[in-house]
């Protein structure tokens, strides 16, 4: 057995995936985990004009036939939703778009009218959501982004593939949200750097995983994918990029959606109201940067120690 | 395709430019400054893999000019290659360029190896009346062996509009060859920009974490995106990378799937026992290949100060070796 990583881009991140396995086993997994990927890439793109979201976007106000795999993650959204009181909400792609985000990052201006929703309302509660059998509706005057739930969704079906395929030794990585399991070919535990917010080749900190568990850690922020006045995250409350002091929240979770959807929540929330946000939510462990009057501060919660 | 025979290869301390001249003159490619190509060879009835590079050399030149480090099997074989070989050609490629139309100043951020596509776009301007004033701000490794160092003076002196500064990691300052060493940082452009980002034009070109880093302090310094052209020939990268280029990351992904559905690919494992077949020469016909790297940092974007071991590709994932292996590390995306 030895230690595999392949790495590429799709779901517009870096991605990374390394596990433990013989080579014939390694070759085969890698495989079936890309056609994933990108299967799943095209199914939620908001800048693929016929991804799955596109069609279900532009066939607001009416009850859409939509398969399986998208009806999962519109379900995870409405409990998600539910668990952040609202704080995450899929009904920010017209703000978000509004903001300035349209086109894929970084030629945010660029996008094709269909694909404009930025006139829509945004000021629309989870309970807008209706699912039923195979079919699902939103507001005819709104619009979905899964942005915020889809690389922890993905990254949560990739690990139960690996688990499913008898594969306990790996790590996964989409664009810095991580899953890990087991432990690295020298029997020791995963151990995951934090990125400094405010250097991209600096390490703030590591986070080892406990007794081989499956972890997952992901890092929210304001640092990236952001323009003049505006950054990629939506405080649902208000529409508008959100107004924070975090720079980057780093979370750890026991699934990558619960991560990824608390990460965002806590740098909505701000310095003042995360910690209440960590308690209440019982986030397992949480990394904050702050930015501090030009300097950056880091604070940490729960078991991140 | 496009049929070119090799003229020469000059080697220099750090890099190589290979002379291609076409094989009649319906072969001629055409091209605008900064545009990349696709270059392939062949050995005895063997057509090798093919690989991306820019142009170095301007479109008024009869000849093709490519340049590369000599690190890595591919360049290796490119660099023991014998003059008259034949050389095929695609494309041109990519929109990365200047815009005539426009005005404003230009300021070039480039890295390493990523000098090329300017060398082309810089030596086309070398001569013309120029509206806009271009500073073309240059990091490498050190203070010497610079790619195209004196060509570069030569530009710069010839035409007032054109500035060269040159930025080294390491060596010592020479303010008379405006040589700095340091890094290309916030704090680096701002002083040579004196603190003044606004209403230019930026072209970046060079390893992808220099691209980032680069880009990141652009907006962190308010430039609108717009005005952020990125030129990178990582497949995946083109398309999240690039202001305002998504045309020319449309065309290479193009080429790339063209390429790729076509022909198939090859890991550099097979690459590996490819290129032992071609000395050997004794194998038969095979079909172009595209190479999908591993472990190589020998495109004509890499450098070694900004070595990434991860080569994205949008359809094709990498094999990391064990040496090159990444450990995780949680960022916002």
């Amino acid at each position: 057995m030895n230690r595999y990583q392949q790495s590429g881009n799709a779901v517009g991140s870096d991605i990374a995936i390394t596990l433990l396995a013989s080579k014939s086993q390694a070759d085969l997994i890698f495989k079936e985990l890309w056609v994933m990927i990108h299967g799943f890439e095209k199914r939620f793109s908001r800048f693929i004009v016929d991804s799955e979201l596109s069609k279900f976007n532009r066939n607001a106000g009416s009850f859409v036939e939509i398969s399986q795999q998208f009806s999962d993650v519109l379900k995870a959204c409405i409990d998600q939703a539910n668990r952040t009181d609202g704080l995450f909400n899929p009904f920010q792609l017209p703000a978000l778009q509004k903001s300035g985000y349209k086109g894929s990052w970084p030629n945010v201006n660029q996008i094709a009218k269909n694909m404009d929703f930025s006139e829509k309302e945004s000021n629309i509660t989870i309970n807008a959501l209706f699912i039923k059998n195979n079919k699902a509706k939103i507001p005819k005057n709104s619009a979905i982004d899964l942005g915020g739930i889809g690389k922890g969704y993905l990254l949560d079906e990739l690990s139960a593939f690996l688990d499913n395929k008898g594969i306990e030794n790996y790590w996964i990585s989409l664009g810095g949200d991580i899953i890990c399991n087991g432990q690295d070919i020298d029997n020791r535990n995963w151990i995951v750097g934090v990125n400094d917010a405010l250097d991209s080749r600096g390490i703030i900190s590591q986070i080892e995983s406990k007794n081989s568990e499956k972890f997952a850690i992901a890092t929210s922020g304001t640092t990236k994918r952001k323009g003049q006045n505006w950054h990629h995250i939506i405080d649902p409350q208000t529409s508008k990029s959100a107004i924070t002091d975090i720079l980057t929240a780093t979370v750890v979770g026991r699934s990558a959606i619960e991560a990824d959807i608390n990460a965002k929540a806590i740098v909505i929330a701000g310095s003042k109201k995360c910690a209440q946000y960590i308690k209440a939510k019982q986030v397992i462990g949480a990394l904050v940067q702050i930015s501090d009057n030009g300097n950056s501060k880091i604070i940490k919660y729960g078991e991140i120690k | 395709m496009h049929r070119y025979t090799l003229e020469r290869t000059d080697k220099y301390s750090d890099f190589m430019v290979l002379t291609l001249d076409p094989a009649t003159e319906a072969d001629k490619l055409q091209f605008t400054p900064g545009q990349y190509i696709t270059v392939g060879f062949k050995n005895s009835t063997k057509t090798s893999p093919v690989r991306c590079f820019s142009i170095v050399s301007a479109p008024n030149e009869n000849n093709i000019r490519i340049a590369m480090r000599e690190s890595g099997i591919y360049t290796n074989k490119l660099g023991e290659l014998h003059p008259g070989t034949e050389m095929l050609l695609q494309g041109p490629f990519g929109n990365f360029g200047i815009n005539h139309l426009d005005s404003q100043d230009i300021v070039m951020l480039a890295a390493g190896i990523g000098i090329t596509p300017f060398m082309s776009i810089l030596r086309s301007l070398k001569d013309q009346r120029l509206e806009m004033n271009i500073l073309l701000v240059y990091s490498s490794r050190n203070d010497s062996g610079i790619p195209f160092f004196e060509e570069l003076q030569d530009i710069a002196k010839t035409n007032p509009k054109i500035t060269v500064i040159h930025i080294a990691t390491k060596g010592t300052s020479n303010p008379s060859k405006n040589i700095y060493v340091g890094r290309t940082d916030n704090k680096m452009l701002s002083r040579i920009l004196r603190n003044n980002f606004q209403d230019k034009n930026y072209m970046i070109c060079g390893p992808s974490p220099f691209m980032e880093d680069a880009d990141q302090i652009l907006l962190s310094n308010s430039v609108n995106p717009d005005k952020i052209q990125i030129e990178s020939f990582k497949q995946g990268n083109t398309l999240t990378l690039g202001s305002s280029y998504s045309i020319a990351a449309a065309t290479y992904v193009m080429t790339f799937l063209v390429l790729m559905l076509g022909v198939g690919v090859v890991g550099s494992r097979d690459l590996r026992h490819y290129v032992a077949k071609i000395e050997a020469q004794n194998v038969n016909t095979a079909p172009v290949q595209t190479i999908n790297n591993e472990n190589e940092n020998e495109s004509s974007r890499s450098e070694s100060d900004y070595s990434n071991p991860s080569a994205n590709t949008t359809t094709a994932p990498t094999n990391t070796s064990n040496q090159t292996y990444r450990p995780p590390v949680t960022s916002v995306s």
